[in-house]
């Protein structure tokens, strides 16, 4: 092979692979942007590009918004404003007039509210015969157009003499017209005569069936365009109407992959993954007996060739590439089609060999290229016997696909009679028009595409939602600004996840002793994590950093610790045996016999009773820790002998204390409590659940981050550190807690509550009463979404609901996760305190008063944008196709080789989210609200190139407020305009629960009278 | 003659018609209404089964407490021709006990789970019926008095099996699936009506209590000549071989998980599969009398759990795992039924259900269990797969890798040795008919596309030019109509 071949191939391969999913193994599950491939380009070119790639949806439907838009959810002045937005992008004049009395504006306008479907073939003369529609207007036009539309046709039919009156309809021979228009109406030609009186539905719609057939077959045919031959054979073989070649390939590919990649769900394992993909699968693929199917005839030598000429997997790649007759010019089009013939095992081959860290057990040698050959091998012997079965040939060289069939007339006639009936043209009109001005309607619904139009109303989707929360949150902003409350006497900081929104909330409506932070949830601190009961470390930080240190957790002296770690042991050793053996021969037939019968026992009760079993289990297995403690700091001269520091020096403690309480604002005024909580979600039966657990400690749960927080800012000697270096001053009388918020049963564990001094006791007290009462709330409030909790539940019913949820086996929604995210707020509390944001908001706290450099701001953004933006873009795609870019219905999930999920017995490895995970979401980009001047905002974006990528491309909504006067600015096409929303009566309620008792759908937000009093 | 005979009667009855009822109710009703709301359906499935299992239970004891054998209720024919009549009768005795009270619990139980599993499906409505027809279906199977009864619990049993692994029908993968297993059962069919005609042919009757009389099961006695015996014993394990994933029917069996998890939990972990183990108990007089169909029934017992055994071992995703690991067990109760056991067996076959129902109900939470595991252990799970198995050459382990994966190739060779050429006779016997009968009959296999022919999904214009002389005949009543034509 050349070099410049071998340098195109990588060129290519590379080109292609960025193309695949990204997701990695889906015990830790990372949320990111699915089209991370199209990120540089704007969203909407690239949701469109990808959706012709990827053969997906870019948007909801247009019926889809059509009932979102009756339902009052999109408002009338929003689509006619992105309507009259998109035709001046398009550089279109709205006032053009397409027919008489039809500007293009409001031909679009019609495109829009009115399904105009294509149909062609059977169906169209189904509903033409069977249906009516030969004699029967549409039937959901305007009373007025219709009536328009009757008149016209009549009042042209009888003016015209009865001779004249079939020739002026086709414009051809009369006696043609006359054939047409009675067939379609079925009338003799006595009957043709009575029509204006005794049918003018009739008269109306055949006249312009017959017109617009006329007028479509007068005009001259277009030259259908060839589309190239597509590059795989299996495209070829699919347009010539054979069977799928692909369906042969992957149930063996896909079981042999399984295989090498698995991470220990087989009893055997296969052997000799050590010497790579290549070699290990050809030499399991020679063994006698192994590829018998009729398609794999020849494999075996051709594979065997393979391995004695031991060059390089490219080379053969390559050769493949060439022997399908492909210049290299078509490599990387024919690579891509190969790549996404079955992307999800592909993507993880691909994943796996970038980040072999992500293995979480065994990460065997890969290499995208050996699978590349391989797939290409196996594709091409498919792809003969398939051709060969079907009576084509052997030699896939020659195949070509046949020519695309020409335009039906059927189906051009059946659209322009459809938008003549929208648009109130009448027969007579319709011909009026003449051939130029219909080939320009035509051309008009070229412009007006079904994406076109889908855009139109996505934006418009956007603008109502953006209307409604700017102007809420703007009516909000001056009153709960200059309200005045007393200090905290509890300062509570949480992960800026949306669903501690409520928490917070709830919290507040207490009173004013409570008040709320955000910051990302591993609050500064990049660890490796070994807990109690762990036997390696776990990267708690985001997914872009790495560990800096490692923590573990010591038992403290307690004499419950050695015999619970025994029993624990012992439980564990058995449980193993048991489901191990209990799948062999000899085994299983001693413990079916044996503990068959007594399994009835966990099966009633873990289906009947959750979380009563849930408890048992718990106890049984004794769950519960002894005290621990962390390995929190560590003296400045111990240096680490391998691996990462475990513990942070005093300096390395203050720095990043200091640095978060800095970027929350919290610099003086330090309330004599601070809560740190991290976050993470337990449920049971959900492969997915590690998509539900704390996005900032990548997918895992971050209370040990909390924990080590509070630890080390009740450090005197850190205090000390951070009073003198970094300006953050903790007086003596603040203490600090951790706790850890289980977002789906509810649940709030706090760490070291014995460290607690006495001094404090009657603030804890009070924290730990405050933070029942709000989870209980919030328990209230989640349940409003879940539609088998009655609305009429107690609170205390609601939060046995909830643990109900998290531990039963047959529940496939636990929690909803980020399902309800669309907004991100950054900035001071104060002014979205009291607001009531439905659990839809990321909430950053960040002080513009203190960060004149703006360093702050720009870290921030930096770590919150690509994260809000990761979740937020992952729920639109895998909302708007499901099936594409989501992983379907979870129902029939099977964990394959513990690396991700299969639909049912085998199928491509899933990736993207659950339809019950996002069933209930909004797909809007995330409006992101931050207090800084737009100057302040640019100036972040030119420093931070992943922030100017996110807004520039629109990949989400930003808006700036100002900091002193809420004057709002949004960043649209390359820049800030000032924005005044559409003045909003806000909704005002005494409490959270007052405003959503008794409501199950999203909420505008409403101002909550209870968090902004002094009580 | 006891005098409590009639309220025994009634006991049985309402254990089978309560969800009998129950289903034909929800299946009217959505006919007229669509789709029931979900907490009606619910009820429905939980009332009509657990008012089941209720009556069941009353049902044990109450025979236990009496000291009854057996309970036969005679319901009259359901329609006659000639000598021969269609007899609804029904048999509750020790074997059919547990079997209604498996059938009954666990079906209430799979119905409590999917309430909350599947709820906001689309097909919610869809998967209630047929697991309400399911039920009834193992319900007569089990309670059948006579083979004739039987045929039609099996056929129930059956067709629900086949709907609910194609449950998923957007899609093509659960389709093709639910097919292969369809026809795994309707070839087993053979065996299993051919064996009942031979028993009408030699016992003048279909019914249990008269072709095995004359004591209650298991201790009857099959009044069948040997030569007659062997027949029908080797057509009833013939019979067994399909529902019950023997070999070498097994390969459908894993590809059987498409449906939802609860739905294949309770077929393929509790109660489908199990069928053709009840099948070959309730006839159990005849294996008795057969020691050839006895021993080619543990042979193939054996062999099931041996090869199960060794291909659930490379399998790497769970389900599949599961699919294997209850073949082998269900391999090893048919090799008991073969040697002669009759209570061992059942006890098996309860145990393994319940275990084996539990284990895929959970197989979502592998992930999630096997992080406590390792927790409760402090280390890495132990390596498996490494002791005797260092014992085999390397040479030989590898092929039995490659082996096992391929699942021992039963599909490929089925399908080579099978399939393709009973389909090449067929369509040697259409050549035929059309050359004797001169006619030019639609075929029924499809020929392959040549080059120049249109597309095989669009072939209609080609019929509108047939010369059937019809105006416009209808392609499916076209097609469906031949092969019934040539039959007659």
């Amino acid at each position: 092979m050349s070099s410049a071949s071998a340098e195109r191939f990588e060129q290519a391969l590379s080109a292609a692979a960025h193309l695949l999913p990204a997701q990695g193994p889906i015990g830790v599950f990372v949320h990111h942007n699915t089209l991370h491939a199209f990120q540089h380009k704007p969203f909407l070119e690239a949701v469109e590009e990808a959706a012709r790639i990827h053969r997906a949806e870019p948007y909801l439907s247009s019926e889809r918004f059509r009932a979102e838009a009756a339902a009052g959810r999109i408002l009338a002045r929003d689509l006619e404003a992105e309507l009259q937005a998109e035709l001046l992008r398009l550089e279109l004049d709205p006032a053009h007039e397409l027919a008489p009395g039809l500007s293009r504006a409001a031909c679009w306008e019609l495109l829009l509210r009115y399904p105009l479907e294509p149909l062609s073939g059977q169906p169209l003369r189904w509903l033409l015969s069977e249906g009516g529609r030969s004699r029967r207007l549409r039937p959901d036009l305007e009373p007025a157009t219709r009536t328009h539309l009757l008149g016209e046709t009549r009042a042209w039919f009888e003016a015209l003499p009865e001779g004249e009156r079939l020739s002026a309809l086709t414009g051809a021979s009369g006696s043609a017209g006359a054939l047409a228009l009675r067939r379609a109406l079925g009338v003799s030609p006595q009957g043709l005569a009575q029509l204006p009186w005794r049918d003018p539905e009739g008269l109306a719609a055949a006249c312009l069936q017959v017109a617009s057939q006329a007028l479509v077959a007068q005009a001259s045919p277009q030259e259908p365009t060839v589309p190239a031959t597509p590059p795989r054979p299996r495209d070829r073989l699919l347009a010539l109407g054979c069977e799928d070649p692909d369906e042969l390939v992957h149930p063996f590919l896909i079981r042999w992959l399984g295989a090498f990649l698995d991470q220990g769900s087989a009893y055997w394992p296969l052997e000799g993954r050590e010497g790579g993909l290549f070699s290990t699968l050809t030499e399991a693929w020679t063994q006698p007996g192994c590829l018998l199917e009729p398609w794999q005839r020849g494999l075996t030598q051709a594979l065997t060739a393979w391995r004695e000429r031991q060059v390089a997997a490219s080379l053969l790649a390559t050769e493949e590439l060439e022997r399908l007759g492909l210049e290299p010019e078509r490599w990387e089009q024919a690579l891509q089609a190969t790549l996404l013939a079955l992307p999800g095992w592909t993507g993880m081959v691909h994943v796996l060999e970038e980040r072999p860290d992500l293995a979480p057990h065994h990460a065997p040698p890969l290499d995208l290229v050996e699978l590349v050959a391989l797939r290409l091998l196996l594709d091409r012997h498919a792809a003969e016997h398939t051709a060969a079965a079907a009576g084509l040939g052997r030699s896939l060289r020659e195949l070509s696909a046949p020519p695309p069939p020409a335009p039906d007339p059927a189906a051009q006639a059946w659209v322009l009679r459809e938008l003549a009936e929208l648009a109130g043209l009448a027969a007579p009109a319709l011909l009026e028009l003449g051939q130029e001005r219909v080939a320009a309607l035509f051309a008009e619904l070229e412009l007006c595409s079904d994406v076109t139009r889908r855009r139109i109303w996505h934006l418009a989707y956007e603008r109502t939602h953006r209307d409604a929360v700017l102007g809420a949150t703007q009516a909000h902003w001056r009153e709960a600004s200059a309200a005045s409350l007393p200090p905290p006497r509890i300062q509570a900081v949480f992960c800026i996840d949306e669903r501690e929104e409520s928490l917070r909330r709830q919290l507040e409506e207490i009173g004013p002793q409570f008040e709320t932070l955000g910051a990302a949830g591993f609050y500064g601190l990049a660890i490796d994590y070994v807990g109690l009961d762990e036997h390696r470390g776990a990267p708690l930080c985001p997914a872009a950093l790495r560990a800096s240190h490692s923590i573990r957790e010591h038992p403290l002296e307690h004499p419950a610790h050695g015999p619970r770690r025994q029993r624990r042991r012992l439980l564990g050793k058995a449980q193993h045996g048991l489901r191990v053996a209990s799948r062999h021969v000899t085994g299983g037939l001693t413990s079916t016999l044996g503990f068959g019968l007594l399994s009835a026992f966990p099966l009633v009760s873990a289906t009947l009773f959750p979380r009563w079993t849930a408890r048992v289990s718990e106890r049984l297995s004794l769950a519960h820790k002894p005290p621990t403690y962390l390995s929190a700091l560590r003296a400045e001269d111990e240096e680490p002998t391998d691996g990462l520091p475990v513990g942070f020096t005093v300096p390395e403690a203050a720095q990043r204390v200091g640095q978060l309480l800095g970027d929350m604002g919290l610099r003086r005024e330090f309330a004599p409590l601070v809560a740190v909580f991290g976050h993470g979600s337990q449920s049971l039966n959900n492969p997915h659940e590690s998509a539900h657990d704390c996005g900032a400690c990548s997918g895992r749960h971050g209370g040990p981050n909390a924990r080590l927080f509070a630890a080390l800012a009740n450090d005197p000697e850190v205090r000390a550190l951070l009073r003198t270096e970094h300006r953050v001053e903790i007086p003596d009388g603040t203490w600090f807690v951790g706790g850890f918020h289980d977002t789906c049963t509810c649940g709030v564990t706090y760490y070291d509550l014995e460290l607690v001094p006495d001094s404090h006791q009657g603030v804890l007290a009070e924290l730990l009463e405050g933070m029942e009462r709000a989870r209980t709330l919030s328990a209230h409030e989640r349940c409003r979404r879940f539609e088998r909790a009655p609305l009429n539940l107690t609170p205390r019913e609601a939060l046995h609901h909830v643990e109900a949820r998290a531990t039963h086996l047959a529940e496939p929604r636990p929690e909803y996760g980020h399902a309800s995210n669309a907004l991100c707020y950054v900035g001071r509390r104060k002014w979205s305190r009291g607001l009531f944001l439905d659990r839809r908001a990321f909430l950053v706290s960040y002080d513009p008063t203190q960060d004149e450099s703006l360093e702050i701001l720009t870290r921030l953004l930096t770590s919150v944008g690509p994260v809000g933006a990761g979740i937020s873009l992952e729920y639109y795609f895998s909302y708007v196709d499901n099936e594409r870019y989501g992983c379907g219905t979870k129902l029939p999930h099977n964990v394959s080789s513990l690396l991700g999920v299969m639909n049912g017995h085998q199928s491509d490895l899933r990736t993207g989210l659950p339809w019950q995970m996002v069933e209930i979401h909004e797909p809007v980009r995330l409006l992101t609200l931050v207090e800084a001047t737009p100057e302040a905002l640019l100036e972040v974006a030119s420093r931070s190139p992943g922030v100017a990528e996110l807004v520039g491309g629109g990949w989400i909504n930003l808006v700036s407020i100002h900091p002193e006067t809420g004057a709002m600015q949004l960043f649209s096409q390359g820049g800030f305009v000032p924005y005044l929303p559409p003045p909003v009566s806000l909704a005002a309620a005494p409490t959270s629960a007052d405003y959503y008792t008794g409501r199950r759908d999203h909420l505008p937000p409403a101002r909550i009278a209870a968090a902004l009093e002094i009580a | 003659m006891s005098p409590y005979l009639p309220y025994l009667e009634a006991l049985a009855l309402a254990a089978l018609g309560l969800p009998a009822l129950a289903c034909l109710f929800h299946g009217l009703a959505s006919l007229l209404w669509g789709p029931l709301p979900e907490h009606l359906t619910t009820r429905l499935t939980a009332g009509s089964l657990s008012a089941s299992l209720i009556a069941t239970l009353i049902l044990t004891a109450a025979m236990a407490a009496l000291k009854i054998e057996q309970v036969e209720i005679d319901l009259g024919p359901l329609f006659s021709v000639g000598d021969y009549s269609f007899e609804l009768d029904l048999l509750v005795d020790h074997l059919t006990i547990p079997f209604m009270a498996l059938t009954s619990a666990l079906t209430g139980l799979i119905g409590a789970f999917s309430a909350s599993y599947l709820h906001r499906e689309p097909g919610f409505n869809r998967f209630f019926f047929l697991l309400l027809l399911f039920a009834s279906g193992m319900l007569v199977l089990t309670m059948a008095g006579s083979v004739d009864l039987m045929f039609a619990g099996w056929e129930t049993v059956g067709v629900t099996s086949a709907l609910l692994i194609g449950f998923f029908r957007e899609r093509a993968g659960p389709i093709k699936n639910a097919l292969r297993a369809f026809a795994v059962y309707r070839i087993c069919d053979v065996g299993f009506l051919t064996a009942a005609i031979l028993i009408h042919h030699a016992a003048h009757t279909a019914r249990f209590s008269q072709a095995f009389a004359p004591c209650a099961w298991p201790q009857g006695s099959a009044h069948l000549e040997g030569s007659m015996a062997t027949a029908v014993g080797l057509l009833l394990v013939f019979a067994a071989l399909g529902k019950s994933a023997q070999v070498p029917f097994t390969g459908w069996l894993p590809r059987a998980m498409e449906g939802p998890t609860p739905s294949s939990a309770i077929f393929y972990g509790a109660l489908s599969i199990h069928a053709g183990v009840y099948l070959l108990l309730r006839s159990a007089p005849v294996l008795d009398a057969a020691p050839i169909a006895a021993g080619a029934l543990v042979a193939i017992g054996v062999l099931t759990a041996l090869h199960a055994t060794f291909v659930g071992r490379a399998q790497t995703d769970i389900k599949s795992a599961l699919a294997y690991a209850s073949i082998t067990q269900v391999g090893l109760i048919m090799a008991e039924v073969g040697l002669g056991f009759r209570i061992l067996p059942l006890v098996h076959l309860s145990g393994h259900a319940c275990l084996r129902t539990l284990q895929i109900l959970r197989s979502p939470s592998i992930l999630h269990e096997r992080h406590l595991l390792e927790q409760r252990l402090a280390s890495d799970l132990p390596e498996t797969g490494r002791f005797y198995e260092q014992l085999i050459p390397l040479g030989l382990r590898r092929w039995l890798y490659s082996w096992a994966l391929e699942r021992g190739q039963h599909d490929t060779l089925l399908l080579r040795w099978v399939v393709a050429p009973i389909l090449a006779l067929a369509r040697l016997c259409e050549r035929l008919e059309a050359f004797v009968s001169g006619a030019d009959r639609p075929s029924y296999s499809t020929p392959p596309p040549s080059g120049d022919s249109p597309p095989a999904r669009d072939r209609a214009p080609a019929r509108e030019l047939s010369p059937s002389g019809r105006a416009a005949p209808i392609p499916v009543e076209a097609r469906v109509s031949a092969p019934e034509a040539t039959s007659r």
